[in-house]
């Protein structure tokens, strides 16, 4: 016995009103000096005990009309009778009894001793006694007859697109839903949360309007990465906490996929079990399993893009890695289509064989000749789930990447300048003289020519081996960096250290991420030269060189480097700006430090760039180790193009472009609004709603073209294997659940009907306790005449 | 000195002065001179002398025959019989009831009313006596009809208050042989207590052959008992009897006891032919009057 409105019982405490009126009148009595006493004694001597009586009698049904009305405001709910039966019908009956007793004098005897054993029952039950209902007597609330809250767990992950017959288990689903909502009363409430990817309800609030519900169900697509299946009971549960109904059901309709439910934690699912247990009303949860099991399936599970930052017909190489997880085997091959753009023609395509159960990696290359944002979908020709036989991937094709080599040490002999080979590292082809462009223009400068104009346009600053920098210099650059541009700084002779440590490296000031303690290694000592750590990069800039087929940095030896230290070594590594080392040299002193500073970014190199203290420049990794390095400190400028599902996608434009409105074109065509906001010195532009995988472009008039995005979902559900029924009734018994698992939905919802009539429900006993109290009511305005009238 | 204005306003005076009381009894004629008694008295037309017994009045003695034949004689005349009238006023404790909107208690309404008759009875030349009495007779001013007996009549009414239980039964057989010649006895009373008691003494009264009038008078009150909240009824008469009581309850009640124990009286007092007229204390008792004596002449 709960209560849907619980504070509303405090109303109850409005009986003590009749009765603080009764006691008030007995006691605020009023004198009379009255003279026709005979006519009065002979009355009050007849009446007085049947007066008592009365007037307790009123008294009692008086308290109990706010008490019950009070029951009722509170929306008293029962799920069995028992309760009900000895705390609210039988006290109310005895009244009644107490009432007939006095109403008729000739049967007052079997009536009183009827409201008195009922009064001796109730006592006695309360303290356990006996009772004759032993046994919990369930409240029926057939559906249909009684209107409920219903939270659908509609499961829209990909995998639902699955055909196992005619329909997929998708379209198996939402007739299925149809089915339940026409069999619910009218004014049953309905909320409907989506389970793929990110659990979200379709309304914000529950509704009444079933079919307004079912119209937006039709238009749900399964697109979404797999289910958090807890999750998104949580949120069924705290979803029935705002419906108002006391029959709460909690409809799972889904195809169970294992990956969904095999990594749950037990003690996750015990906590879910016990909050569905621990509420004040019941709550009945039903797994509804759609489709049929279906193993078949080839999936493009991840593209791997190199390069990071791609230029005007730079080739762009994409790794393919496909998973046949069915038994099928594609002995004449695969194909594989790439599709640049919008094109319909795929730009290329290869085939590959591919076993049963087997992973492969297919490896695809293409170029864009225009500048900007494209986009490239891979479709492999498959006839199973459709979902995960394309992937997506968002390409910014640059123009080129303007690098700004400041050079502290400049040589007008060849190769002896301090950038001399960098230059040649950043632009290969051109110094190759082939026809092939290179993406990176780097520009050399010297310290002296440190000016806004020079760092225009500009996107990485190179300072290599610079003696000194003015204040003034010091501030443009930290401003350059914190506006989105990258920095690196390396080593050498020339370095002012006490400079670099009390101006370039200061703790507010400073743009150096480490201090400069000393010159370290020698020239000639081998023994006191070093290499680079050859380990695993985690990092971005480096983790090309996880793969040897790239080069070898411990290959270069390192003569000479300046030993860093923190500049600010108060600072925890956690917090923002903190340098991070991501290369060490054998010796243990870092050789390449990162910070961030605000949008920016700015690396540390320990050691020169030029030949005369490392031979690093002389390796064939050196080439890729500063591609990687200027590319990613000028990736770093762009927001990611490739996002998880889910992730809030951020483009930033010209400051012009702040305030003015924004298309974003989701992967379903539905084109919503987005605004651009400034934000420094750029308008940024961030939509949230992007829990669909797939192509998001965002366009707008003043914009050239279109920018591309691109969500892709974790492949976790490509594996199409479902829980066998044992299992998922191993999980329901877990969760409390029961399990509908038919061959058809019409079995299942027949089966529905007839689990829902079985269950124990909470049950809204307002009409009866209005009844009551209308009874009362009207008991009380005749009871009152009757009382007053003569008695002879 | 209370003054008969005291009691008696310009225009009631007027409207009772108007009113004649005719006696329906052949004997006790209603105006002078109308009709000669049969009884014999103390008057003007000289009848006859009979011999002094101890308690007749000495200023009634023949002192001439006295001198002449040294005999106490007593001269007896034809008596002009006038009505006498008794007026027996309930003092009991009772008749001190006033209810709340009520401009006069019971016993105030009724000593008015009695001054009343009084006034109109020695204005019409019949004798008019007081008595007032509780559980027993307090006062007893007999008939005389001077117009100066009215005043002595008004000053003791005057100073008739309330008090004790009302025994009526006991009071009228104690007063039977008290009135001791026949005339009106009206009876101003609200005639509480046990009525066939109160029957009993009636027929008594009757018995002595007394013509005898009931203004019984109400409170409003009394009548309607309008009471509703919680109220402890303080015995008027008995000081320790006290009643808690939702007067709500037992107004039904109380007002078909009410009906029963005015019906009972009524039949009782029919059967006597004794006439019991109803008046509440807010009722212009002289208009009452005047409606009662209207409908008395009726009756012839």
């Amino acid at each position: 016995m709960t209560f849907i409105n619980g504070i509303l019982l405090a109303g109850a405490a409005a009986f003590l009103i009749p009765l603080l009126i009764h006691i008030f009148n007995k006691s605020k009595f009023r004198v009379i000096q009255w003279g026709a006493t005979h006519l009065l004694e002979s009355i009050i001597r007849v009446n007085r005990k049947r007066i008592q009586i009365e007037q307790i009698i009123l008294l009692i049904i008086r308290c109990a009309i706010p008490i019950l009305l009070a029951i009722c405001l509170a929306r008293m709910v029962i799920q069995e009778w028992n309760n009900f039966i000895n705390w609210v019908l039988f006290p109310l009956l005895a009244i009644v009894l107490l009432v007939m007793a006095v109403l008729f004098r000739n049967m007052r005897f079997v009536f009183g001793g009827a409201s008195a054993l009922l009064l001796a029952y109730i006592v006695a039950s309360s303290f356990g006694w006996f009772s004759f209902f032993r046994n919990q007597i369930a409240v029926s609330s057939p559906t249909g007859d009684v209107a409920s809250s219903t939270v659908v767990l509609l499961d829209n992950s990909y995998s639902m697109q699955a055909t196992g017959t005619a329909q997929t288990s998708f379209e198996e689903a939402v007739t299925a839903i149809d089915g339940v909502f026409e069999g619910q009363k009218r004014g049953s409430e309905v909320s409907v949360v989506l389970m793929g990817g990110s659990p979200a309800p379709i309304f914000d609030r529950p509704t009444l309007d079933l079919d307004g519900m079912m119209t937006q169900i039709d238009g749900v697509k399964p697109n979404y990465g797999a289910v958090r299946t807890l999750e998104a009971l949580n949120n069924a549960i705290s979803a029935l906490d705002d419906m108002s109904h006391a029959k709460r059901e909690i409809l799972l309709v889904s195809d169970f996929q294992k990956i969904n439910w095999d990594g749950l934690p037990q003690t996750s699912i015990k906590q879910t079990a016990e909050l569905i247990q621990n509420q004040r009303l019941p709550i009945n949860l039903t797994f509804l399993h759609v489709g049929r099991e279906e193993s078949e399936n080839v999936a493009i599970e991840t593209v791997e893009i190199t390069p990071k930052t791609v230029g005007v017909s730079q080739q762009i190489r994409l790794r393919v890695n496909l998973n046949n997880f069915g038994d099928k085997a594609y002995g004449t091959g695969l194909r594989i289509s790439l599709y640049k753009d919008d094109e319909e023609e795929p730009d290329s395509e290869t085939e590959i064989p591919l076993g049963p159960m087997e992973a492969t990696q297919a490896l695809l290359t293409c170029t864009f000749e225009e500048p900007g944002s494209h986009h490239i979908r891979l479709e492999i020709n498959s006839t199973d789930l459709l979902f995960d036989n394309q992937y997506r991937i968002a390409v910014d094709v640059l123009n080129s990447i303007k690098v700004v080599l400041i050079d502290g040490d400049p040589s007008d002999e060849w190769l002896k300048g301090e950038t001399d080979f960098m230059q040649i590292a950043l632009t290969p082809f051109s110094k190759a003289k082939t026809k092939l462009k290179d993406l990176i223009e780097p520009i050399v400068i010297t310290p002296a020519a440190i000016s806004p104009e020079t760092l225009k346009d500009a996107k990485v600053a190179v300072l290599a081996n610079v003696e000194k920098l003015d204040t003034k210099q010091i501030l443009l650059l930290r401003n350059f960096v914190k506006e989105g541009g990258g920095l690196l700084v390396t080593g050498g002779d020339k370095i002012d250290i006490k400079w670099h440590n009390q101006q370039f490296a200061h703790k507010t000031n400073g743009l150096a991420p480490m201090k400069i303690n000393d010159v370290a290694g020698s020239l000639i000592e081998r023994e006191e030269q070093s290499r680079i750590v050859s380990q695993h990069f985690d990092h971005e800039a480096l983790e090309l060189f996880n793969d040897r087929r790239n080069g070898n940095l411990a290959d270069g030896e390192v003569w000479m480097w300046n030993r860093l230290v923190p500049a600010n070594p108060d600072l925890e590594a956690d917090a923002p700006g903190a340098p991070s080392v991501l290369a060490i040299l054998e010796t243990g002193d870092p050789l390449l430090v990162e910070s961030k500073l605000e949008d920016g970014v700015i690396l540390q190199l320990a050691t020169s760039l030029d030949a005369s203290w490392s031979n690093l420049p002389a390796r064939s990794s050196f080439l890729p180790f500063v591609q990687q390095l200027i590319s990613y400190l000028a990736s770093h400028v762009q927001q990611p193009r490739n996002l998880p599902a889910g992730h809030p996608l951020v483009a930033h434009f010209e400051p012009a472009l702040a305030g003015a409105s924004f298309k974003v074109n989701d992967p379903e065509g539905i084109i919503s609004l987005a605004k651009g906001v400034a934000k420094g010195t750029v308008a940024e532009v961030e939509f949230t709603d992007t829990l669909k995988e797939g192509l998001y472009t965002i366009t707008n008039d003043e914009l050239e073209g279109p920018v591309h995005f691109v969500t892709s979902t974790p492949r976790a559900e490509s594996r199409l294997a479902r829980l066998s029924k044992e299992e998922l009734e191993d999980y329901a018994i877990q969760l409390g659940a029961h399990v509908i698992m038919e061959d058809n939905t019409d079995k299942a919802l027949e089966r529905y009907t007839t689990l829902e009539n079985q269950r124990k429900h909470g049950r809204e006993m307002w009409r009866i306790l209005m009844l009551c109290v209308l009874g009362f009511m009207v008991g009380e305005l005749m009871l009152q005449q009757f009382f007053g009238r003569a008695k002879s | 000195m209370p003054k008969l204005t005291q009691f008696l306003t310009p225009r009631d005076i007027s409207k009772l002065v108007s009113h004649q009381m005719l006696a329906r009894q052949v004997v006790e004629g209603f105006c002078s001179g109308l009709h000669r008694s049969p009884h014999k008295g103390f008057s003007v037309e000289f009848k006859q002398h009979r011999q002094y017994v101890p308690g007749d009045e000495i200023r009634h003695l023949d002192w001439k025959v006295y001198g002449k034949s040294d005999r106490f004689y007593i001269r007896e005349y034809d008596e002009e019989t006038n009505l006498r009238c008794q007026i027996l006023l309930d003092a009991s404790g009772s008749m001190g009831y006033q209810g709340d909107d009520a401009p006069l208690s019971k016993l105030e309404y009724g000593s008015r009313l009695a001054a009343c008759l009084a006034y109109l009875m020695i204005q019409q030349v019949d004798s008019a006596g007081l008595i007032t009495f509780d559980t027993k007779v307090r006062q007893q001013i007999p008939p005389r009809s001077r117009p100066a007996h009215l005043q002595q009549m008004i000053d003791a009414l005057a100073n008739t208050e309330a008090g004790g239980e009302t025994e009526l039964g006991r009071v009228f057989h104690e007063l039977v042989p008290k009135i001791k010649r026949r005339g009106m006895v009206i009876i101003i009373s609200d005639c509480f207590g046990d009525v066939s008691t109160l029957l009993n003494a009636l027929a008594h009264l009757r018995h002595a052959r007394h013509e005898i009038l009931i203004f019984q008078i109400w409170d409003k009150d009394e009548l309607e008992f309008p009471f509703r909240q919680w109220t402890r009824f303080d015995c008027l008469e008995q000081m320790n009897n006290r009643h808690m009581v939702d007067p709500a309850h037992l107004r039904a009640s109380y007002l078909e006891n009410l009906e029963k124990y005015r019906e009972e009286l009524k039949r009782g007092c029919y059967r006597h032919r004794i006439e019991v007229v109803p008046l509440t204390t807010e009722q212009p008792y002289a208009e009452a009057l005047s409606y009662y004596f209207a409908k008395r002449k009726h009756l012839g």
